[in-house]
C-alpha cells in the first residue's frame, strides 16, 4: 500500500510538470506573437517601439524557460498574474469559468447516475428481451450524436417549438439543464454499454448460479450479489469522463453560449496567453489525475478482494 | 469470421451505413447536382425543389451538394488518421509491453501526460503552428488521440505478454521483433480492429467539432461541422439546415460505431 501511494503521488507530481511543460511548449510553437496581440488591442496601427514595450512591462521579452519558472513560482504564491486573453489576473478569471464548468459536469453526471443505473439494471434483468434490445440500439445512436447537434436538436425542440427553456441561458440551475443532458448523452451510452456488460458477466459466475440454485429470484441476484461485483468497471469509467469533460464541454458551451472554462482555455490559446493556458491545463489535468485516483481508491474500497498488485 | 459477421444483423447495418458513406464520398462529382461552393444568393434559402432537393443555405449553395461534398472532408481526414494511429499506436504499444521495464515507465508517464492534457488545447495550437488546411487537421488529432491508441495496444499486449505461448516461441529461440511481428500482433490485432473502427467514429465527431468550433478548414469547405456553424443563425427561421449535417455527421459515426460494436460481441461471443 505505501509503495502504491508513493508511486501515484510521484506520477502526479510528473503529469502536472509535464503537462505544464508541454503547454509552455505548444504556445512556444504557436508563432502568434502574444505582445503584438496586447499592443493591437488598444491600437491597431502599434509601432514596433510600442510593441517592444508592450513586450518589456509584461516580461514576454525573456526566454520561455524562465518565463516558465517565473510562471511556477507565481503558482506555489498563488499568483499566475494576468491574463494576456482577457486583461484581468488568472485566479479571478478561473473563479469565474470554473463554477460553471463544475455545474456543467456536475449536472451532466447526475443525468448519467439517473438514466443509466436503472436502465442497464432493466437490461440485466432479462438479456436478449425486447428492452434489452431497444437500449442496446439506442445505445450506440447515442454514442454517435455530436454533442454540439444535440445541443441544437434540444434548443429547435424546448426553447424554438415549444419555449420552455429560453435560447440563451437562463440564470441558475434552469440554464444548464438543456446543456448538460447534451453533454450527458454520449456518456450515458457508453454507460450504459460497460455497465450491462459487466452485470452480465457476474451473473454467467459460479457463484450467481449457486444463489438461483439455492432459489433466489433473478432480481434479488442481480440487486443483492452481482451489482456490488460489477460495479469497478463502471466506477472506473465514471472518474474517467469526470475528469474529460471538465475541459471538453467547449463546443456545448459554443452552443448554448455559456462562458466555461473550455471557451476559455480556446480563447487563451488563440491568444497565445502561455501562462493562462499552462495554469488551466494544469487544474484540468490534476482534475483528472484526481478523479482517476478516486475511481481507484472507490474500487479498492467496494471491492477489496478485485485488487491486483 | 467474415460469415458470422455478415449474419449479425447489427454488423450488416453497420457496414451498408459505413459503404454508404464511402459511396457519397467516393462518387461526390457525380452525384451532386451542383457545385458545392457555387453561391448564388438569388437563391438563398430556396426551398427543395426537382433541382435543388434540398433547397440552399444562407449564401444560395445547394445543400446536398455541399452534404455529399461534407463525406470527402470527413473521411478524407478521417481515414488517414485511422492509418497513423493504427501503425503509431502498434508500434508504441508494443515497444511499451516487450522493451522493457524503463522503456515502459517512461512511454507510460508521455502517453499520461498526453491523455491529461486537453485534447482543444493541443488541437488549436497544432492547427495554429502549421496553419489551417486538411493536413494539420489530421496531425492535430493524431497528437489528440495517439495516447488513447497507444495505451489501448499496450494493455492487450501486456495480457498477451503473460501467455504460454508466448514463452513458447521465447525458448523456440524467436527474438523480439519477430515475436511482435509474427506472435503478438496478429493476437491482439481482432480487439485492435474494435478500437480502430470505434475510433474513425469518435475521429468524425472531433473533425466535426474542430470545424464546428472553426478550427481547421478554410471557412468556405463543404464540411458538415462547418455547416452547422455556419447555420446557427437560422436557429427560428429555418431550423431544417441545422438538422441535415447534424444527420449525416450521425449516419457516418454510428456505421462504424455499429460495426465495430458488433464486431466486438462476435469476438467475446456474447449474447
Amino acid at each position: 500500500m505505501r509503495r502504491y501511494i508513493l508511486h501515484r503521488a510521484l506520477m502526479f507530481v510528473l503529469v502536472l510538470a509535464g503537462v505544464s511543460i508541454l503547454s509552455f511548449a505548444l504556445i512556444g510553437l504557436f508563432g502568434r506573437d502574444p505582445a503584438e496581440i496586447i499592443a493591437r488591442r488598444t491600437n491597431i496601427h502599434a509601432t514596433y517601439e510600442q510593441i517592444e514595450a508592450v513586450r518589456q512591462s509584461m516580461g514576454l521579452d525573456k526566454p520561455l524557460p524562465v518565463r516558465y519558472f517565473a510562471w511556477l513560482s507565481g503558482l506555489f504564491r498563488g499568483n499566475v498574474g494576468i491574463s494576456i486573453y482577457s486583461y484581468e489576473p488568472i485566479m479571478q478569471d478561473l473563479g469565474k469559468v470554473m463554477p460553471v464548468s463544475l455545474a456543467l459536469v456536475g449536472l451532466a453526471m447526475a443525468w448519467v447516475m439517473v438514466i443509466s443505473v436503472p436502465v442497464s439494471l432493466l437490461c440485466a434483468l432479462r438479456p436478449g428481451g425486447a428492452a434489452d434490445h431497444l437500449v442496446r440500439a439506442a445505445s450506440v445512436v447515442g454514442l454517435s450524436f455530436p454533442t454540439f447537434w444535440l445541443g441544437f436538436l434540444l434548443l429547435i425542440a424546448f426553447a424554438v417549438k415549444t419555449p420552455i427553456f429560453t435560447v440563451l441561458p437562463a440564470p441558475g440551475l434552469k440554464g444548464y439543464i438543456l446543456p448538460s443532458f447534451a453533454l450527458a448523452v454520449p456518456v450515458i451510452s457508453g454507460f450504459i454499454r460497460v455497465f450491462r456488460a459487466s452485470l452480465l458477466k457476474e451473473m454467467n459466475s459460479d457463484y450467481a448460479d449457486y444463489a438461483r440454485a439455492r432459489g433466489l429470484g433473478r432480481g434479488r441476484i442481480l440487486t443483492r450479489h452481482a451489482l456490488r461485483n460489477a460495479l469497478p468497471p463502471v466506477v472506473t469509467m465514471f472518474c474517467q469522463y469526470l475528469g474529460y469533460l471538465i475541459a471538453g464541454g467547449a463546443v456545448v458551451e459554443n452552443v448554448f453560449t455559456l462562458s466555461g472554462l473550455g471557451t476559455y482555455l480556446v480563447g487563451c490559446v488563440a491568444a497565445a496567453d502561455s501562462t493562462a493556458v499552462a495554469t488551466c491545463a494544469v487544474i484540468v489535468a490534476a482534475i483528472f489525475v484526481l478523479a482517476n485516483l478516486l475511481g481507484d481508491l472507490l474500487n479498492r474500497l467496494l471491492c477489496p478482494w478485485m485488487v491486483r498488485e | 469470421m467474415v460469415k458470422r459477421t455478415l449474419r449479425n444483423p447489427q454488423a450488416v447495418i453497420g457496414l451498408l451505413l459505413i459503404l454508404a458513406v464511402l459511396s457519397a464520398a467516393a462518387l461526390a462529382p457525380l452525384l451532386a447536382p451542383h457545385d458545392p461552393n457555387a453561391a448564388d444568393l438569388t437563391k438563398k434559402y430556396l426551398a427543395p425543389c426537382a433541382d435543388y432537393p434540398l433547397g440552399a443555405d444562407e449564401l444560395g449553395r445547394c445543400e446536398l451538394s455541399r452534404l455529399l461534398y461534407g463525406a470527402r472532408a470527413s473521411l478524407g481526414i478521417s481515414l488517414p488518421v485511422l492509418l497513423i494511429l493504427a501503425v503509431l499506436g502498434l508500434f508504441l504499444g508494443t515497444l511499451s509491453a516487450c522493451g522493457g521495464q524503463a522503456m515502459d515507465h517512461v512511454l507510460t508517464f508521455i502517453c499520461d501526460t498526453f491523455i491529461a492534457f486537453p485534447q482543444l488545447v493541443i488541437a488549436i495550437a497544432v492547427i495554429g503552428i502549421l496553419g489551417a488546411g486538411v493536413r494539420s487537421v489530421i496531425f492535430a488529432i493524431v497528437v489528440a488521440m495517439w495516447a488513447w491508441f497507444a495505451r489501448m495496444v499496450r494493455s492487450y499486449a501486456a495480457l498477451e505478454m503473460g501467455k504460454d505461448y508466448v514463452l513458447a516461441a521465447r525458448l523456440a529461440g524467436c527474438g523480439t521483433i519477430k515475436l511482435i511481428l509474427l506472435h503478438l500482433i496478429p493476437n491482439i490485432l481482432p480487439q485492435f480492429l474494435v478500437y480502430l473502427s470505434t475510433g474513425v467514429a469518435s475521429s468524425i465527431l472531433m473533425v466535426s467539432g474542430f470545424a464546428f468550433l472553426g478550427l481547421g478548414l478554410p471557412l468556405e469547405t463543404a464540411e458538415w461541422g462547418g455547416m452547422l456553424s455556419s447555420a446557427r443563425g437560422t436557429l427560428y427561421s429555418h431550423p431544417e439546415m441545422l438538422i441535415y449535417p447534424g444527420v449525416c455527421i450521425l449516419i457516418a459515426a454510428a456505421g462504424f460505431n455499429l460495426f465495430g460494436e458488433a464486431l466486438r460481441d462476435l469476438l467475446e461471443g456474447e449474447p
